[in-house]
């Protein structure tokens, strides 16, 4: 004997390795013996050629394959249980060939099957993508330990309009020592900064954490250490946290960073820790988090920070609003100046929320409306699939009736419909599945601005499981319908040719009755994208009390600093902006206008007006701006005069007010003149002189009420009010706004290289933001009552010409019997406007039902807008005839002779 | 053709599968091992019949468990490898292979005068 030669030990080792296959006592017993055959057999083999070598290790290999599963198939639970049930498998076997033919059958008319399918997983599809947006957005807690636990704390002061306050240091040390209601409890808040250090400045988002948000959250940086009280201890060496996205984008994702120094805003502040990825606190896009410091005499009245708390052991939800509630009371020992009637006057109270509520809370009622919306469609999508249905299985009646006659039972025939309909169902299923993927991906780009935790958003398991349920049901309903009006109709039918039974009419009502609802849902939805429609249309017509056409806003955020450096630099800039060709105007502000997160807010006095005991104080907005802003805006000027630069050098300090503010407060535009106010000034007063009055301009989105505001020069002496770290250059250019931008950037960068420009948007875009929350809703509203109503049109188009073909003969008889063309056609068109009045009248009463629900989304129109709830019937209408009259000509032209002979 | 006479336990067993059928065809020549079953069933076969290690240790295991063969225990062929075990028919086996070649060949000549039938 030769020594192996490799080629055989490879197919032995194959050989060997395959043995594992065969269950163990014939692997036990023989493995010693099927080795040694095998060595045998491939020596042979191997010694007449190498493919017959591994022909013979190839089919020795598949033999040990098919041994191996057969026998364990044999020992296998699986096999005794069907050996045990072998009228199962042949059940199994049953559906198995039934599915084939209703495969067969479905290929057979694609243009059934595909429109079936379509059009119903087009239902399928928009109801799971909304139902995953729901799930991910809504349901699903947020990533922290227990976050159910975690609330946040608001306080309302109505009775001065301040609906919606948040925490002061003076609240949130006192909710810290109630540690039986909070076992920790904490405080945030935010801004920006620059980041030095790079090549070029950039803007980032800070969070501002007190060093309990760590424990509330119960959250821990993934690297380093969170902050501590030392951190936020006064005079402390500034330390930083990083977002793991910042980390990753700006620092290459590089642990020693933790260490290093970072400048935000000119100070330096040592890296210690770098959060976990995706870690999103309160709100998404903070990059960098720093401690936030609470005096040691903490002040009641500056609510500028949010307040969370993790709840004590044993403390309900409830519990703990009802404590925050009787809390209340004592809020007047927080501040000596604060008496129980002044808060009474205010209507203190506060509230209390988880902070998943507060982050989704207000998105709700537009995702659900959403939600309702997309399973109305859903519902019509399924009664137009379940009509074509009943006319394919009317056109099958002779089939199913010969088979009946020919000895299959009743439940061999509903195997048949089921098959077809599980098969439809299956395949609406999968296309539904592929529909939501892309529909979930057209969302988040289409609203993601708008949408909390879009972050979040994804197909979850829930929305898989929606899926196959929503696939299964419609697949049984489909397959139950024919079959629920098939029952002992087989004898008839061979009787009369499957045409002109008694049985035909009432097949014709439940169609009737499925087109009829069609419309009324699609109506429902139509009166619900119109009254969305003309609320953006109100919206878009408000008088904002600005007019920006032509004008582009371009962020400077100079940072900290010295008001005279800022001033300067400011005023550098607008004094070079200004004469860049093509610019007409320029002008500054602190704030623009409809953006609601940047203006600040303070109690004011006047001068000479002491108030009395228990007065409710009196709030403005207040904002730094310069010459040529409210000009550049178009904010018209209603008495006084106009701001210049010589205001700035000026000793008397000197302030423009709105005219909310003069009706509001000082009596009247004119009246206004002249007076002297402070605004927020502590404990000192210093006055300042108004020297004119604005026409009031939208501050807080356009939905919002008019607000009092004080518009205060860059430097105003002691008087001086309003952050400039960052301020809005406005800049009108008519030959294309945005065509000076990389001009002004030059500029910026030649006054001061540090200085990053940020936000570049013009003021449409800003007025388009400010109307985006509805015209997002409109936009999904409208796509899917348009769908609604196509599909409607599509049902009554198909109902009526099935009606048309199954009278060919009756419409014949009458022709022939002399009824003109306009008689047929009427008769046709009858039958469709019976129909339409019949779903206009349900789903009007259906829209004013859902009235309510849609009156939160809605701004200068009722949720009974008559000429909504005119115009859509109407609509509705012309659409529903002009579906039905194709079919109606057709009839007409129908040839007496032709339709008599035909059978 | 009588069955009056057969072992019952035999009648069970009918017919034989085709792969029991040559593994105790092989084996009513006198004992062998796997290997040189697997050679005479083709042999016999013309080549036909191919008895892979897998199927013909499986269909042993089950030969064996059913008592138509068993293993004969130290009787080692001085030039075979010690692996390699004999099997011989058990009585009952013997029986049962005769019992099947009785109803093949009742078949064939079924098969025979249903074809000269035809043929005539």
């Amino acid at each position: 004997m030769t020594g192996q030669r490799p080629s055989t030990r490879r197919a032995e080792a194959l050989f060997r390795a395959s043995l594992r296959i065969l269950p163990e006592p014939i692997r036990g017993l023989y493995e010693a013996e099927m080795r040694a055959d095998f060595e045998t057999l491939a020596r042979d083999e191997a010694a007449r050629s190498g493919a017959r070598l591994w022909s013979a290790t190839l089919r020795a290999t598949l033999d040990v394959v098919k041994i191996g599963m057969v026998e364990r198939g044999r020992r296998g639970p699986l096999t005794r249980w069907l050996t045990r049930w072998e009228g199962i498998r042949e059940g199994m076997m049953d559906w198995f060939r039934e599915l084939r033919m209703a495969g067969r059958s479905l290929a057979r008319r694609p243009a059934f099957s595909g429109i079936a399918a379509l059009t119903l997983g087009l239902g399928i599809g928009a109801t799971v993508a909304i139902f995953a947006v729901v799930d991910s957005v809504l349901l699903r807690p947020l990533p922290f330990p227990e976050s159910d636990r975690i609330v946040e704390v608001r306080h309302h002061a109505p009775g001065i309009g301040l609906d919606e306050l948040n925490n002061s240091e003076g609240t949130v040390v006192f909710y810290q020592a109630q540690t039986d209601l909070f076992s920790v409890f904490g405080a945030f808040d935010a801004g920006n900064f620059n980041l030095a250090g790079q090549d070029e400045p950039v803007r980032v988002r800070a969070a501002r954490f007190t060093p309990e948000i760590f424990d509330v959250l119960q959250t821990r940086p993934a690297l380093g250490r969170p902050l501590t009280h030392a951190d936020a201890a006064e005079g402390a060496p500034g330390v930083a946290i990083l977002s793991h996205e910042l980390w990753a984008s700006s620092f290459g994702s590089d642990p020693g960073v933790l260490g290093q120094t970072i400048y935000l805003d000119d100070r330096p502040a040592e890296v210690v820790g770098i959060m976990p990825a995706g870690f999103v606190f309160p709100r998404p896009g903070n990059q960098v988090f720093l401690p936030l410091p609470i005096s040691d005499d903490p002040q009641f009245g500056a609510f500028g920070m949010g307040g969370v708390g993790r709840l004590a052991p044993g403390m309900t939800l409830e519990m703990a609003a009802q404590r925050v509630s009787d809390l209340q009371a004592r809020a007047a020992e927080l501040d000596p100046e604060i008496t129980l009637e002044a808060l009474e006057g205010w209507g203190w109270a506060a509230s209390v929320r988880t902070i998943k509520e507060s982050l989704v809370g207000d998105s709700r009622p537009a995702i659900m409306i959403v939600l309702g919306t997309v399973s109305v469609l859903l519902l019509i999508a399924l009664a137009n699939v379940a009509n074509l249905f009943l006319v394919r299985s009317d056109g099958r009646q002779r089939e199913m009736a010969i088979r009946g006659a020919l000895g299959a039972g009743s439940g061999r025939i509903a195997r048949t419909y089921l098959a077809e309909s599980a098969l439809l169902g299956g395949m609406a299923g999968i296309t539904g599945l592929a529909l939501a993927g892309l529909g979930l991906e057209g969302i988040v780009a289409l609203v993601g601005d708008e949408l909390p935790r879009v972050q979040d958003v994804n197909m979850t398991a829930g929305g898989l499981g929606l899926t196959a349920t929503l696939s299964l049901a419609a697949a049984m309903a489909l397959g139950v319908l024919p079959m629920a009006r098939r029952q002992g109709a087989f004898a008839e039918t061979l009787r009369d040719g499957g045409r002109g039974s008694t049985h035909g009419a009432a097949r014709h009502r439940v169609r009737h009755f499925l087109v009829t609802g069609q419309l009324a849902l699609a109506l429902v939805l139509l009166v619900g994208s119109g009254l969305l429609l003309r609320s953006f249309m109100a919206l878009r017509a408000t008088d904002v009390g600005f007019d920006g056409r032509d004008v582009v806003t371009v962020g400077l955020s100079f940072g900290e600093g010295e008001r005279e450096a800022q001033a300067q630099f400011y005023r550098d800039v607008i004094e070079g902006t200004a004469a860049l060709p093509g610019v007409t105007s320029v002008g500054a502000s602190a704030a623009l206008p409809l953006i609601s997160s940047s203006s600040n807010g303070g109690s004011f006095h006047i001068e000479g007006e002491p108030e009395q005991e228990g007065d409710l104080p009196m709030v403005t907005l207040y904002k730094a701006f310069t010459p040529g802003y409210a000009e550049t805006l178009g904010i018209e000027l209603l008495a006084g005069r106009p701001h210049t630069w010589s205001d700035l050098s000026d000793d008397a300090q000197n302030v423009w007010v709105n005219r909310e503010m003069a009706d509001q407060f000082l009596g009247g535009v004119n009246e206004a003149l002249g007076k002297r106010i402070s605004v927020d000034g502590d404990s000192v007063i210093y006055f300042s002189e108004i020297v004119g009055v604005f026409e009031t301009v939208k501050t807080n989105g356009i939905d919002n009420d008019d607000a009092p505001m004080t518009y205060f020069p860059l430097l105003n002496g002691e008087a001086s009010r309003g952050p400039m770290e960052w301020m809005a250059l406005t800049v009108e250019a008519p030959n294309g706004p945005t065509s000076v931008v990389p001009a002004i950037r030059e500029l910026v960068r030649a006054a001061d290289p540090r200085v990053p420009v940020t936000a570049v948007r013009t003021m449409d875009d800003i007025r388009s933001e400010a109307t985006a929350d509805t015209s997002v809703t409109l936009i999904l509203l409208g796509i899917v009552s348009g769908m609604a109503l196509l599909l409607g049109a599509i049902g009554l188009y198909g109902v009526i010409s099935y009606t048309v073909s199954q009278r060919i003969q009756e419409i014949g008889v009458r022709m022939a019997l002399g009824a003109d063309r306009g008689q047929v056609q009427g008769m046709v068109l009858r039958q469709s406007v019976m129909v339409t009045a019949g779903g206009v009248i349900l789903g009007l009463l259906g829209a004013f039902a859902l009235s309510r629900v849609m009156a939160t989304l809605l701004f200068g129109v009722s949720a009974t807008d008559p000429v909504t709830f005119l115009t859509v019937p109407v609509v509705l209408a012309l659409v529903s005839v002009l579906s039905a009259w194709l079919p109606a000509r057709r009839a007409s032209r129908v040839d007496p002779a032709l339709a008599l002979r035909a059978d | 053709m009588t069955e009056s006479g057969i072992n019952p336990r035999v009648t069970s067993l009918l017919p034989l599968k085709p792969t029991w059928f040559h593994i105790m065809l092989a084996l009513s020549d006198g004992a062998q091992h796997g290997y040189a079953i697997r050679a005479r069933a083709e042999e016999r076969s013309g080549g036909k019949v191919k008895l892979w290690p897998a199927t013909l240790y499986g269909s042993i295991h089950s030969l064996e468990e059913e008592g138509l063969i068993e293993a004969l225990e130290g009787q080692d062929d001085p030039d075979d490898d010690a692996r390699r075990r004999y099997y011989r028919l058990t009585p009952l086996g013997g029986e049962a292979l005769r019992a099947e070649a009785a109803r093949l060949e009742a078949l064939v000549q079924a098969v025979r005068s249903a074809s000269a039938l035809k043929n005539a």
